[in-house]
């Protein structure tokens, strides 16, 4: 599914190395590509499509599993890259979209294990001495000079696709706030939620049926002209979200940009059962879309959402 | 029409040669946080390293943290991909060093579990759970992972690359043995059997609660230089067998394999290096003190660094 992408990507890199002979600085330049690479469709004249993906909470091989169906079957071709560091105009330059689906968080000072709906615990639980066990410490990994590039990338006429988490980049950068048009909250753990078209005349949700969904449901503030709202998540039992104290690696997501959510600040507000699950915008000469589902590959794969996406991307690309 | 970004990917990366060439790259490549802000020129003459990481039951995410640790306390740089379609000779031909931490598996169909199974979830996978797997290395891919090595470079092959040998004889080849499954993860003891070896020096023997992955190893035993053993007394019996009784999936009747597990080796191939050590399912093992000292060694005994 991949050789004649690859081929050509290997033959353009052995044009590099050589040409750089003596510097190992020389050689990066190819190196940065090791991550970015063609796996499907046929890249010669298609419009081209970057993935940056993977957080901690996000493993990069089902991500790249469930996209791959989605640009199969549009004929697209698409990269993958994980490596956050390198987000630049420079690196989105070949590209006319670029997919955006991890969160706004790293922790180089480690962490122990995954969340606690796996039933994970601290290494410190139930020990004497759990306060010489320093706490987990996350970062935000988005520059200013990143955030900018984004939004210079959509301005200049290009697309984003920010899926699920994404959203939570927002808390990071004003500037990648301002192209995504929100922010998201929080989410309960992962339930069943119905998902409802709530503008069906807009080229992504035509001929998309209302679906349920056992995700994680997002709740998120859309900043932009509420009309662009095409998608509203529901719990069908009721249940609320009240995203509350946050958990202890959420204080990093504390910056103030924009609306007020102070570092430690509770939020107390009781979300009811309903949110915003997926928009779409123009910004500059580009275009926005945000969708809020992607905890699994059964939930990315759902029909009706599998139909909104690849309306999305041909959106987003402004193909017919 | 977007019109304005027509650049060619193919014209993208002869920008990036020509600006190589010219000597005044702003690479992308190289991880800032690898590299000592003050020192950005001492990465001329220093050994590279490409590490291929991250399966569907190792987020990459976990393994860039621990493995960003040791490279930043070598100081040394080091590249990311996950891109396991993009390994061949030519991707190797920059670096020094390989390292391989990923399994030899992919789920083009999907799987259905939650996207964080990463860490500590690893014991739900019996037979059945694999039945959509594929392998997704070539005989080609790991022939240049051999070639690589017999050239005099290196290759430090992490916990679940023992599994890659199960479906490449050449990667099998250089590595020198196969993973044949794992218990759960749970505590066990961790005892260097060689200490007379620079990879080994000034490691004590030390617990750690990881996947106790048990290995073949086909070369010299005297290359051996791990043992894990779990002292509660706890076997491990293991479906899989040596894929040489009928390939990658080669399983039969459970046979137990006792307490204790070859964990580690190194040796010498044609002119380069091979190190394989079996821990490394969470960050926290990774980072057990005498691990971490293990594995500066290992590097710097495959890169033949003044240890």
């Amino acid at each position: 599914m991949k050789e004649p992408e690859s081929m050509q990507r290997r033959a353009v890199l052995q044009q590099i190395v050589p040409a750089s002979v003596g510097g190992a600085i020389a050689i990066q330049s190819g190196a940065s590509l090791g991550d970015v690479s063609s796996t499907v469709g046929n890249s010669n004249h298609a419009p081209r499509t970057l993935v940056l993906m993977c957080d901690r909470y996000h493993n990069q091989d089902y991500i790249r599993v469930a996209l791959n169906r989605l640009f199969s079957e549009l004929g697209l071709p698409v990269d993958y890259t994980t490596n956050y560091y390198e987000l630049s105009s420079k690196l989105l330059a070949p590209y006319k979209l670029f997919i955006a689906f991890r969160d706004e968080l790293i922790w180089p000072s480690g962490y122990s294990s995954g969340p606690a709906e796996e039933g994970s615990r601290q290494p410190q639980d139930g020990m004497e001495n759990p306060g010489k066990f320093p706490p987990e410490k996350a970062e935000y990994w988005m520059t200013d000079d990143q955030g900018k590039a984004v939004k210079d990338f959509v301005a200049d006429g290009n697309g984003l696709y920010s899926m699920h988490n994404n959203a939570f980049v927002s808390r990071s950068s004003a500037d990648y706030r301002a192209v995504l048009g929100g922010v998201a909250l929080g989410h309960p753990p992962v339930r069943p939620f119905k998902v409802r078209v709530t503008n069906k005349e807009h080229p992504i949700t035509r001929d998309v049926h209302d679906f349920i969904v056992q995700d994680e449901q997002y709740f998120a503030q859309y900043d932009l002209d509420p009309k662009n709202l095409l998608l509203q998540g529901e719990n069908l039992d009721g249940l609320t979200y009240k995203p509350g104290r946050r958990q202890p690696e959420e204080n990093a997501r504390g910056t103030n940009v924009g609306q007020g959510q102070g570092a430690n600040e509770t939020i107390e507000q009781e979300l009811g059962p309903m949110s915003i699950s997926g928009w779409a915008h123009e910004y500059g000469k580009g275009r926005v879309v945000f969708t809020s589902i992607g905890h699994t590959v059964e939930a990315m794969w759902q029909p009706e959402y599998m139909k909104i996406q690849k309306n999305a991307v041909r959106w987003l690309l402004r193909m017919n | 029409m977007g019109n304005a970004k027509k650049t060619s990917r193919r014209h993208f990366l002869r920008n990036a040669a020509a600006i190589a060439v010219a000597g005044a790259v702003e690479s992308g490549a190289l991880p800032a946080s690898q590299v000592p802000a003050a020192s950005p020129g001492k990465l001329n003459g220093r050994p590279r390293t490409l590490a291929l990481v991250g399966d569907y039951a190792h987020n990459c995410d976990a393994i860039r943290v621990g493995l960003d640790r040791l490279f930043k306390e070598l100081e040394l740089p080091i590249d990311y991909t996950t891109n396991y379609y993009d390994l061949s000779k030519s991707l190797l031909e920059p670096y020094q060093l390989f390292v391989c931490f990923r399994d030899n598996y992919i789920f083009p169909n999907g799987r259905n579990f939650p996207a964080n199974r990463s860490q500590g979830a690893a014991a739900a996978s019996g037979g059945g759970a694999y039945a959509a797997a594929e392998h997704w290395i070539t005989e080609e891919q790991g022939q240049a992972v051999k070639d690589f090595v017999t050239a005099g470079n290196g290759l430090y092959s992490f916990h679940s690359s023992c599994f890659i040998s199960r479906s490449s004889e050449n990667y099998r080849d250089v590595q020198g043995g196969v993973g044949l499954n794992h218990p759960p993860l749970r505590p066990f003891k961790v005892r260097v059997v060689n200490k007379e070896h620079p990879v080994t020096q000034g490691v004590e023997d030390f617990m750690v609660a990881d996947e106790q992955h048990y290995t073949i190893y086909d070369k010299d035993p005297k290359n051996i230089l791990l043992h894990s053993e779990n002292l509660d007394g706890l076997t491990f019996e293991a479906t899989l067998r040596d894929p040489k009784e009928g390939g990658p999936e080669a399983s039969g009747p459970p046979r137990n394999l006792g307490t204790t597990s070859i964990s580690g080796w190194a040796h010498e191939f044609g002119s380069g290096r091979v190190v394989f050590t079996a821990i490394g399912h969470t960050i926290h093992a990774m980072w057990e003190p005498e691990y971490l000292k293990l594995q500066k060694n290992a590097v710097k005994w495959l890169l033949k660094m003044p240890s």
